[in-house]
């Protein structure tokens, strides 16, 4: 199997140039372009199985829309966070992108997060299941006590195998469980209104920032 | 130099000073006219020598300085009118001192008594309806009394100074409630002006706060990040980078522009985005009037062109063929923007939220500027998207006087006791002075008349009467009135002039209740034909006066109170809307600024110093760790939220320092947890900070269903956090 194709989607410059640079260090990653929009992206017609997708790119586009018009040109997205408020951050797990990464991540981290998405792989971050344990959607879900551990116990921040051994499992049963959870969440009936009031559950979901501390 | 709203005139208190100012100038008027009546009238043997010019002064010279009101401050004003009122109470007074002590004075006192109302609007504007009480009170007191002591009781005259009562308390009640009635469109000018100036610091505080946030996250995190992650080939970059961070970090305060954007730039604006995206769509634009419209604030421009831009693509995306239309639609108060197609459309019901496509930048940017936004679809009915904008908030518009509750009730009274106290002057003048056939048939009709008159025009609320009824009542009234004084002057000679007064009072309420030139013309017949009886009876001027007088003023004060009110409220409400835009404009960039300003002090101190060092491209080791404990304490106060606080923050950078990752999150949203608490948190995450050395802690505050507050997590173990 040949190395994946990677391109980055980045508002700055730098950012993308170091993670490049980051990548060609990999024999299972061929990085072969960047750009600074999904737009930009498109009309330069580059061929690539992975997109590296900044979560802010500053352009007022809406990340789960970039998101899904990087999937229906055929990519496996995975997403890069300064540590976005979590509002953002719960309209990328919702989408089909394959996981959420933080960029103050060590590099192998990283690059091991964008080889596991060209696998096909989900990614299983803290972020990713932060998003999700704190998302009240999920309370009324039909998850099992045992998933609700494990999802709180990611989103506290262990790894896979700590999880395991602290729930006294098997990681195959872990897979298991986060696979179901995936699915569940996925499926999960939103209340929508007639009148679009998202600006509402942004406030709920924390688009509005907190005030910053004194 | 910018307008700044100080806090000392916040208040709008310009209403009830053209209201005092046009009032006391109408009093220097009336005090006027009267000083000139008595000078010209008084026949060099009725009074002792200075007796003119002493009256003369007391009431010409305030009415002077009265007369320049319109140029002095509420206080001077006030004062004058002290001066004005508590001089003509101190001559009653001495008028009765005189009576007393038997200095000669003629029985032709009648003067005095057509002052009463000069004075008692003098003291309501100098001191409010309290003092304008009192004065009357001591006023009817002292005539009373001089009266007596001159020559006795009189049933006419009785009437007479019932009448003069009367009149000066309807004018009190009139002037009373014009002036608070100005005082009350002030207060809620001022009100709504603090309302709107908080709303728009609050609106500049906050969108300062996104741009400072932004820039934040843009441009300072990622150089930190750069510094620690990246190949050494690429510090020159960085460095640059750096530098231009350092930049636009000093230059925040000036980045919001906030230059308030003319109408037609905003449409030419939208209509330039319109034809980029979808140059097919049409384009209707509708403006309202000739007149240059008012500016919009930048923001509010920004909101509309992004959250239309957005429509835009999303149309284009979703309906790719149809056609589409926007609407614009912009007049002195409202922009509503439309963005509409024919395209497949959708159900909102069916379609889970987030998928809609009618992301929050569409929503989340109206409303941030007090907007809004609306979307209507249905499966093959196309879609409208609706962004609206108003440019001040019209349910506080304070509406007189259907809603002031108090004019009834004394109008009521003030009703009442006339009704009242005309019966009995009726009763008195007729049967005291010998129930003189003619006497009696002219109080009866003069009663009928005022009674037919207020009946026709109802006296339950104070709802504006059809221009007929109000025709029929003052013909009715007016003519009892005439009628009965051209009887009963046979019988009381210039006495049966009350009846002009009495149907003057009617016609005063004809006025009030809104329809003030019926009034007048119907005053042009009372003084019309109290004209004639003066004429023909040959009163002397001063009882002319007073017959004619007291009915032009009690007409004169309700119609041009009502008037003036009117005129008044239309330009307050005028005044206001500029007043709220200008206030709203100021406390933003104010607001904006403000916050800009202390949000790049505080940057500038934390990651000042960083940055320079690193565009000065001279890296040293401890450069890295402390770019990595910077680039995390920043990340904190965004995503760690409570936790970013005192003990923890100080262990997170030390940690980070030694190469430990750490990852502060706040996720216990919408649970309240008491400071100390907090401070346990973090304290206790602090201290599992200082054991670790190196591989990563997640330090979290938990979702409000967790047993636990708190957890920490490191690579061999998880921690709750225990009281």
């Amino acid at each position: 199997m040949g190395s994946a194709r990677v391109v980055i989607v980045d508002d700055h410059d730098l950012v993308s140039i170091a993670l490049g640079e980051m990548i060609r260090s990999r024999n299972d990653l061929e990085f072969v372009g960047r750009a600074h929009t999904v737009t930009e992206f498109r009309s330069k017609g580059i061929a690539a199985d992975v997109a590296v997708l900044d979560l802010a790119l500053g352009d007022d586009s809406d990340p789960a829309d970039n998101v899904a018009r990087l999937s229906a040109a055929g990519l496996r997205v995975m997403v890069l966070t300064s540590g976005e408020n979590p509002y953002y951050i719960r309209r990328v797990t919702r989408t089909d992108a394959f996981g959420i990464v933080r960029k103050s991540a060590p590099s192998h981290e990283i690059l091991d997060a964008i080889a596991q998405t060209a696998r096909g792989e989900h990614v299983l971050t803290t972020e990713w299941a932060a998003a999700l344990d704190a998302d009240d959607d999920l309370r009324s879900a039909p998850l099992t006590n045992r998933e609700r551990d494990v999802l709180r116990l990611y989103a506290s921040g262990l790894g896979a195998k700590m999880v395991a051994r602290q729930l006294s499992v098997s990681e195959n049963t872990i897979d298991d469980h986060l696979r179901r959870i995936r699915r569940v969440y996925r499926d999960i009936d939103r209340p929508a209104d007639t009148k679009v009031e998202l600006y509402q559950r942004g406030l709920e979901d924390g688009f509005i920032p907190p005030p910053a501390p004194r | 130099m910018s307008a700044r709203v100080h806090s000392s005139d916040r208040s709008m208190r310009v209403t009830e000073l053209r209201a005092v100012r046009f009032t006391a100038v109408v009093v220097a008027a009336m005090a006027m006219l009267i000083a000139a009546t008595w000078t010209i009238s008084l026949h060099p043997g009725d009074a002792p020598g200075g007796y003119r010019t002493i009256l003369a002064a007391v009431l010409a010279v305030p009415a002077l300085f009265a007369f320049a009101s319109p140029w002095l401050s509420l206080r001077t004003v006030r004062v004058i009118m002290a001066t004005l009122a508590v001089a003509t109470t101190l001559l009653a007074v001495g008028l009765l001192v005189g009576a007393i002590t038997g200095t000669a004075l003629q029985d032709r006192v009648v003067w005095p008594l057509s002052i009463t109302a000069v004075a008692t609007a003098a003291a309501l504007i100098a001191g409010g309806i309290g003092w304008a009480l009192a004065s009357l009170v001591v006023l009817t007191v002292c005539m009373q009394l001089l009266r007596l002591a001159i020559g006795g009781f009189d049933f006419a005259w009785l009437v007479n100074d019932g009448q003069a009562f009367l009149s000066a308390g309807l004018v009190l009640v009139l002037v009373g409630t014009f002036l608070r009635a100005t005082r009350d469109l002030d207060r809620a000018v001022t009100q709504a002006g603090l309302a709107e100036e908080r709303r728009a610091s609050s609106n500049g505080r906050r969108a300062a706060g996104q741009h400072a946030q932004a820039l934040v996250h843009d441009d300072v995190l990622a150089t930190l990040l750069l510094v620690s992650q990246s190949l050494s080939s690429m510090r020159g970059a960085i460095a640059s980078q750096a530098g231009r961070v350092l930049g636009r970090i000093f230059a925040l305060e000036r980045e919001l522009d906030d230059a308030p954007v003319r109408r037609t730039a905003f449409i030419g604006r939208l209509t330039g985005t319109a034809r980029r995206i979808a140059p097919e769509c049409a384009v209707d634009v509708r403006t309202a009037g000739e007149d240059p419209l008012a500016p919009l604030d930048a923001p509010v421009a920004e909101a509309f062109a992004g959250a239309t831009e957005q429509a835009l693509v999303n149309s284009v995306r979703h309906a790719g063929d149809a056609s589409r239309a926007v609407t614009i639609e912009a007049d002195h108060g409202d922009v509503v923007v439309t963005v509409s197609d024919n395209g497949a459309g959708f159900d909102p019901g069916d379609v889970p939220r987030d998928r809609l496509g009618i992301s929050t930048s569409i929503v989340g940017r109206m409303r941030a500027v007090g907007g809004r936004a609306s979307v209507r679809s249905a499966p093959g009915r196309g879609t409208t998207v609706r962004l609206e904008w108003r440019a001040a908030a019209d349910d506080d518009v304070w509406v007189w006087p259907r809603d002031d509750a108090r004019f009834p009730r004394s109008a009521r009274l003030i009703a009442t006791g006339f009704c009242v106290f005309q019966t009995l002057m009726a009763v008195l003048i007729s049967v005291g002075t010998g129930a003189v056939t003619a006497s009696i048939v002219a109080s009866a009709i003069a009663l009928a008349g005022m009674f037919a008159g207020l009946a026709v025009l109802g006296w339950r609320h104070l709802a504006r009467p059809a221009a007929g009824r109000a025709v029929t009542a003052a013909v009715i009234t007016t003519s009892a009135s005439i009628i009965a004084t051209f009887i009963g002057v046979s019988a009381h000679g210039f006495v049966a002039a009350w009846a002009l007064t009495a149907g003057a009072f009617v016609l005063a309420g004809v006025a009030i209740r809104g329809r003030p030139w019926i009034a007048v013309a119907a005053l042009a017949g009372l003084v019309a034909a109290g004209t004639v009886v003066a004429v023909s009876n040959g009163f002397v001027l001063a009882e002319t006066v007073a017959a004619i007088g007291r009915p032009l003023i009690v007409v004169g004060v309700a119609v041009t109170a009502t008037l003036q009110l009117r005129r008044l409220w239309e330009r307050t409400l005028r005044a206001r809307s500029e007043y709220l835009a200008t206030l709203r404009r100021t406390a933003r960039s104010q607001a904006s600024r403000a916050e800009l300003k202390a949000r790049a002090e505080e940057l500038e101190s934390l990651v000042g110093p960083t940055l320079e060092r690193v565009k000065s491209g001279e890296w040293t080791p401890s450069l890295f760790s402390e770019c990595a404990a910077l680039e995390g304490q920043l990340r904190d106060r965004y995503r760690g939220g409570r936790l970013a606080r005192p003990p923890l923050i100080e262990a997170a950078a030390a940690a980070r320092r030694r190469g430990v990752d750490v990852v502060l999150l706040d996720d216990a949203g919408g649970r309240e947890i008491a400071e100390h608490e907090l401070d346990a948190v973090a304290a206790w995450i602090a201290g599992r900070l200082d054991e670790t050395d190196e591989g990563r802690l997640t330090g979290r505050l938990l979702p409000p269903d967790s047993d636990s507050l708190a957890s920490a997590v490191a690579g061999d173990g998880v921690w709750a956090f225990q009281h």
